[in-house]
């Protein structure tokens, strides 16, 4: 990407960001609305979440109005791209993913999936050594939280 | 109980032998966290606070927090000099002439260096904490509502305007923490705001899955993007770490200058180890005969600053025993482990929890004791835990900060919430903004309520009685809008006049 690009891409970016903070404010703020607001010597609870709405739309704002005039057009954005792309987007889905089973299969059979999944995408190594690996972690981690240290995690399908 | 009395009675609770073991653990947990690149003192402590709540007693529990807290602000400091990979802001520093002295060959003097200098710092700023906690304590005590509702406002606007990055960077993180502040129960009547009939979230959301989502995950993801991590994959043994008479000759003075700044710059918000580092850094490349060299691989570069980063978070603790506020996203996570084990921080903590007061500034001698002696059997350890490869750790790290999200209430809703405010993170942080008012705002979000509607209903509901009804809050008004306004106007007055002159000359 050229310096240009980056830069613009940095504009656009922080812009979006902005609006989306902005409309996320407004409706907070409109959440914020069917509270009780008090009198002024009893402030009721909606009091301090407007402000802090207000606050929010403000700094949305700021940002809006500095990406327009391009203040912040010293800091270039790095977006990643090719392998590293990749590399992101498969750890994002392999991390969600990890998190929506686990649940339902259970920590030592979910860790071990991601593990293994992880360690494959990232380490460029067979599958073998993927699931060794996977296997190893997952195992460990389950042994020294769950049976040494007592963390409940949730069962699922393996009740060890 | 004066002073003497309270330190020794401290002493005699810290040198108990689980409290030993529980400042030992914290420490080794600490700097193991601290030294994992990706994962940042800030995430770091966030995954280990939990463990202690396992402890019954909230003295040991507090010992061991403390820790945690200085082992990770020491072990992010290795991580930099021989990586280069800075966990958080007060790391810069160190690894601008610390990495060059490592490529040189001289990797294990600096970290001796290093080490030596933190103790030093340490145990310096421990000795003035102990003389001036009690009676920045009684000053507190005059603290009310309204004060310290002056307080928090101005340290988050301070925050926000010295962290750099422009200011809608730091706006943006802390507003959205802030709101995240209001979800869950509100602190005066416990009315459910924002939960969408959600039981689990009427509890709030916990500092634990915002911060090692949005610093830890959210690192990771920026870990696998990017170019691999190019350290010195050097050995360094214990003998290596002696440093040289004319390395040690050179670091004893900025290693005094460093922590005097270091030890004032803690009792002021902000992000005092992050700004004191960098001002020991320009101070001593000032006194310098040689100030080109600086940035090439120059010790004092490495001692000052370091000596001046352990110090200012050793003396950042007196803000929270004696007012109960933290000035940095880490110590937050400090105060709110200290709240989950049922010690409230404030004036009243040395009258009312004396055992606790004292115990925690006993435990900073401790703590820093146990730095050394931990740190010099285990340099090995930790430099080969750096050369780690990257797939293991950042899997691991996963798996690990999963376990620690869900740990802390037992509840899936911690989990989902770790990878919604890594998400969050991802993307803010790629467009530049800032995480650590996001942090701060979670957790000084239901303080700053509090105080402002006790402040109100003391105040009769005048707000300019609010603002100005004490002197205190006056004061605290104007120094905030000094340091706000200062350095911005300071500029613009020096821009005009250098326009005054072009023009002239023209």
């Amino acid at each position: 990407m050229s310096e240009a690009e980056s830069v613009g891409s940095q504009r656009k970016g922080r812009a979006a960001v902005g609006a989306a903070v902005l409309a996320f404010s407004l409706a907070y703020l409109h959440q914020a609305s069917s509270l009780s607001i008090g009198t002024a010597e009893q402030p009721g609870p909606a009091l301090f979440p407007l402000a802090v709405g207000g606050f929010l739309a403000f700094a949305a704002l700021v940002t809006l109005v500095e990406a327009w005039r391009g203040i912040s057009r010293d800091e270039t954005v790095d977006l990643p791209h090719g392998t590293g792309l990749v590399r992101v987007i498969g750890l994002a889905v392999s991390i969600v993913a990890y998190v929506l089973l686990l649940p339902m299969l259970g920590h030592i059979v979910t860790t071990v999936l991601f593990c293994t999944v992880s360690l494959r995408l990232l380490g460029g190594k067979s599958w073998l050594w993927a699931v060794i690996g996977g296997l190893t972690i997952g195992i460990a981690m389950n042994l020294v939280f769950v049976n040494a240290l007592g963390v409940p995690m949730p069962e699922g399908l393996l009740d060890i | 109980m004066d002073t003497l009395d309270g330190l020794l009675h401290g002493l005699s609770v810290a040198v108990q032998p689980i409290n030993i073991g529980a400042a030992f653990a914290g420490v080794l947990l600490g700097m193991l966290t601290g030294v994992l690149p990706g994962l940042g003192t800030v995430a770091g402590a966030a995954l280990v606070l939990p463990l202690t709540f396992t402890l019954d007693s909230p003295e040991t529990g507090i010992i061991m927090i403390a820790g945690i807290y200085y082992g990770a602000m020491y072990g992010g400091s290795i991580t930099s000099i021989l990586f280069k990979v800075p966990g958080e802001a007060a790391s810069v520093v160190a690894a601008m002439d610390g990495y060059e002295l490592a490529r040189n060959g001289r990797a294990g003097p600096v970290l001796g260096i290093t080490t030596i200098g933190s103790f030093v710092a340490g145990m310096l700023t421990a000795v003035v904490v102990t003389f001036f906690a009690p009676a920045l304590a009684e000053l507190g005590l005059a603290f009310g509502p309204a004060e310290l509702f002056a307080l928090v406002t101005g340290s988050l606007l301070i925050l926000a305007t010295v962290s750099g990055g422009g200011l809608a960077s730091n706006l943006v993180p802390l507003g959205l923490g802030l709101v995240v502040a209001t979800i869950g129960q509100e602190p005066v009547t416990s009315i459910s705001r924002f939960t969408f009939g959600n039981g689990e979230l009427s509890q709030g959301i916990g500092l634990v899955p915002v911060a090692v989502g949005a610093f830890g995950i959210a690192e990771l993801l920026f870990l696998v993007s990017g170019k691999r991590g190019n350290g010195t994959t050097t050995k360094v043994r214990v003998r290596d770490l002696i440093p040289s008479k004319d390395e040690v000759r050179r670091s004893v003075a900025p290693w005094l200058r460093g922590t005097g700044l270091g030890a004032f710059l803690g009792l002021l918000p902000g992000p005092s180890a992050a700004v004191s580092a960098f001002a020991s850094y320009k101070a001593e490349k000032s006194i310098s005969k040689t100030p080109s060299r600086f940035g090439t691989g120059q010790i004092e570069g490495v001692s000052g600053p370091e000596a001046a980063n352990n110090a200012a978070s050793t003396s950042s603790i007196v803000p929270i025993l004696t007012l109960g506020i933290p000035f940095s996203s880490t110590l937050a996570l400090v105060l709110s482990a200290m709240i989950i084990h049922g010690v409230q921080p404030g004036p009243a903590l040395i009258t009312n929890d004396p055992d606790i007061f004292w115990g925690v500034i006993a435990s900073i001698f401790l703590g820093n004791l146990m730095l050394v002696v931990l740190n010099i059997p285990m340099i090995g350890v930790w430099v080969r835990l750096l050369s780690t490869p990257q797939h293991v750790l950042v899997t691991g790290i996963v798996a690990l900060s999963v376990i620690g999200a869900y740990s802390v209430n037992n509840s899936m809703l911690d989990v989902y919430l770790l990878v919604v405010f890594a998400a969050l993170g991802y993307v803010l942080r790629t467009y530049g903004f800032q995480m650590a008012p996001l942090i701060l705002g979670v957790a000084l979000g239901p303080f700053l309520e509090t105080y402002l509607r006790q402040g109100l209903a003391l105040s009769r509901g005048s707000v300019p009685d609010l603002l100005a009804g004490s002197s205190i809050s006056l004061t605290v008004w104007i120094l905030v809008a000094l340091a706000v306004l200062g350095a911005p106007t300071v500029r613009f007055l020096r821009r005009r006049r250098r326009g005054v002159k072009e023009s002239t000359r023209v």
